[in-house]
């Protein structure tokens, strides 16, 4: 998986597959969401290709780093097997969730 | 408990009595000031922690979900049933270890036989070669016998071409024993290392499978359980919800006593706002005093009595319902888990995927083996082909020196007919050559045929003689690396989100086994409202008025009209009431239904109501 940060708009791009491996590369996208000040944060999912539990669970450590920060974490463009496993999970229930 | 002070006979009071009243009522404010303040900070810190059980309940559900719909993977389902055709193969494999290594002694035996049978063929041509010197000795001793020494000539030359023929073949038998006994090495070595796992191998991933189909089948239970534990941990944290809120109508009552005491202390003190309201206008005097200490007193007594029964009961209550909530947590967590552990290490973040790969490996490893002997064999079946068409080869060359011997042998015959009673000796010569020629002939036949069949049996061992299991062993091959890949990957994500899910369980166990201590802690505030009531009730019987019953009950209305504004709640109220002989009050439902919830799931919402 690869990420990539917008500041202009505070999006966060994944891209690739996003797994239970990319768990020390995605601290660095809980380091920005800790930071202050940037607005209303935004994960773009579109460019995901897959996703195993192990990526939700990490969504959930997202979402709680942004609410530690007084931001409600967005989940756009979620498509295919990542929006199959997100629906299955009942992911709605606890993350905006944008197409 | 304070001493209750002592006072004048009915009727008015005096200034020391008074201002001894006014303490003990401004004393047990005091004490009921200090369990409300702590209290109120300890149903806040209940209502955040239970936010973040709930928080983290969901989020339970939510990783238990996910982590079951990639059961449901087309993934998941190919690796199953490529795993019931590794065992299917792998137990196949077992079954024809006796086959491919019989074959192969039967070769070796068949080669022994071949190797006696070209014994016997030398031994045959140098008789032929002993006769054909005779024949030459016999023919020498003839005057006219000069024709036979070109007959004798050729006869000696086609032994000795036989005889070469026959040592080729000779050598070629050898070589073909050799390959035959390396293959049988190379077969031997892997019955030795690898066939005796076989057994083994296929029992434990037979285990494996099956133990992965159960696995499945258990977290499709779970997975249709799952809603079940996440009602039940909504009803429990309803139920808190509930009686969180008569909690907090605790603090407001114990308030509104500590309000009503300290009106009554200011009326006694006659210092400003101990006046009436203004609608009654009126300064207490010293039997008003009276009337009013005792009846704001008894009033408390009761009111405190009611609270502290309520206190209890829903501390009790929430201790109930956090209990519940920790239980049905852990149950989920624990069945989910159960999912996916290992048998033996689930605590150091194993799961059962990694058994199955482990069981994998150890087939890929059995394959590899068995490849490798594979390898040997078919070489030694093409060496066993290339040979066997060579000594064929031979035979038939074999053939063609018994053909022209019996040729030899027949016109020699003929020529010692012409010659009459001379070439009788030689006819016996001729006709033995030509006896031994059909022997040859006969055992480079046999020789040939045995080669067929050695040709034959070989084709056998050849891969191209079980296309089907090979297919098969092809197909599992590919699959093998596959689904090692795919269950490395499992064995990860499973282990990492067991992990924050035995994360999230124990913190929700801490957030809960603090609310649980801390509850208890305010059995003791309970306790303290129910000592002041006692206190109450008996300061109260202490200064009674003694009025008649009507005179009390007007003067009783009277204050409580004054005390009336004081009183918002409708279980107050119903006590107010009471002490003017109303019927006591119905009991209040003990779980008020819980309010709506606001959350997009429809999940209770605490911060609506903290917050």
């Amino acid at each position: 998986m690869k990420f990539s940060i917008r500041p202009v708009d505070n999006v966060i791009a994944l891209e690739g597959r996003f797994t239970y491996a990319d768990h020390d590369l995605f601290r660095g996208v809980l380091d920005h969401l800790g930071r202050p000040g940037r607005g209303r944060p935004v994960l773009d999912l579109s460019q995901l290709t897959f996703m195993d539990s192990a990526g939700l669970g990490m969504l959930l450590l997202a979402r709680e780093t942004a609410e530690a920060n007084g931001a409600q974490l967005v989940l756009r463009g979620a498509a295919g097997p990542v929006l199959r496993l997100l629906n299955a999970s009942r992911f709605e229930t606890i993350f905006a969730v944008e197409a | 408990m304070n001493a209750t002070p002592r006072h004048s006979p009915h009727g008015g009071n005096t200034a020391g009595e008074t201002a001894a009243w006014i303490r003990v009522m401004d004393d047990v404010s005091r004490r009921l000031a200090a369990v409300r303040g702590p209290s109120e900070d300890i149903f806040l810190g209940m209502g955040l922690r239970l936010r973040d059980a709930q928080n983290t309940a969901r989020d339970l559900v939510v990783l238990a979900n996910s982590l079951n719909s990639r059961l449901a993977e087309p993934e998941f389902r190919a690796a199953i049933a490529g795993l019931d055709e590794a065992v299917a193969v792998v137990e196949a494999l077992d079954s024809r270890k006796d086959g491919r290594r019989g074959v192969l002694t039967a070769l070796d035996a068949r080669a022994a036989t071949i190797r006696a049978s070209l014994t016997s063929l030398d031994r045959v041509l140098r008789r032929i070669k002993v006769v054909g010197m005779n024949a030459r000795i016999e023919a020498a001793q003839m005057s006219d016998g000069a024709g036979f020494d070109v007959f004798t000539q050729q006869v000696l030359d086609l032994v000795t071409h036989g005889q070469t023929v026959v040592a080729g073949a000779q050598a070629d038998i050898g070589r073909l024993s050799a390959a035959v006994a390396g293959a049988l090495a190379s077969q031997s070595v892997f019955d030795a290392n690898q066939r005796r796992q076989l057994s083994a191998v296929a029992a434990n991933l037979g285990t494996s499978v099956a133990q992965m189909r159960s696995r499945e089948a258990q977290a499709q239970v779970v997975l249709g359980d799952l809603p079940v534990l996440l009602e039940r941990t909504r009803a429990a944290i309803a139920a808190i919800v509930g009686d969180l809120q008569i909690g907090d109508m605790v603090r407001q009552r114990l308030e509104h006593v500590g309000e009503a005491l300290e009106a009554g202390s200011n009326a006694l003190a006659d210092r400003p706002g101990a006046t009436a309201p203004e609608h009654t206008g009126e300064h207490m005097d010293s039997l008003h005093n009276r009337v009013l200490c005792n009846a704001v007193c008894e009033l408390q007594a009761r009111q405190l009595d009611s609270i502290g029964a309520d206190f209890r009961e829903r501390i009790g209550s929430i201790s109930t319902a956090c209990g519940t909530l920790a239980t049905t947590l852990e149950e989920a967590r624990g069945r989910t888990e159960s999912v996916y552990s290992g048998d033996t290490d689930s605590a150091s973040g194993s799961t059962f995927l990694m058994s199955l790969d482990r069981e994998l490996r150890s087939v890929g490893a059995v394959i590899a083996h068995y490849d490798a002997a594979l390898r040997d064999t078919d070489s030694a079946v093409t060496a066993v082909q290339g040979l066997v068409v060579t000594m064929t080869a031979s035979m038939l060359a074999l053939d063609d020196v018994d053909a022209e011997i019996n040729v030899i042998g027949l016109n020699a015959s003929i020529k010692c007919g012409n010659l009459g009673s001379r070439g009788m000796a030689l006819n016996v010569v001729a006709q033995e050559l030509r006896g031994y020629a059909r022997q040859t002939r006969t055992l480079a036949g046999a020789i040939a045929a045995q080669l067929a069949e050695v040709s034959a049996a070989a084709s056998g061992l050849a891969r191209s003689g079980d296309e089907e299991f090979e297919q098969r062993l092809d197909v599992l091959r590919g699959h093998l690396d596959g689904t090692v890949e795919y269950l490395e990957h499992g064995a990860g994500e499973t282990a990492w989100v067991l992990a924050r899910i035995q994360e999230k369980a124990a913190q929700v166990g801490r957030s809960l086994h603090t609310t649980q201590t801390e509850l208890q802690g305010q059995m003791g505030a309970a306790a303290t409202v129910s000592d002041a009531a006692r206190q109450m009730a008996e300061f109260a019987a202490s200064i009674d008025p003694g009025l008649a019953p009507h005179d009390l009950r007007r003067a009783r209305e009277e204050v409580l009209t004054f005390m009336s504004s004081r009183y918002t709640m409708a279980s107050e109220r119903d006590l107010h009431d009471m002490l003017l002989g109303g019927s006591p009050p119905p009991k209040p439902p003990s779980k008020p239904a819980p309010k709506p919830f606001g959350a997009p799931s429809g999940e209770p919402d605490l911060s609506d109501f903290l917050f």
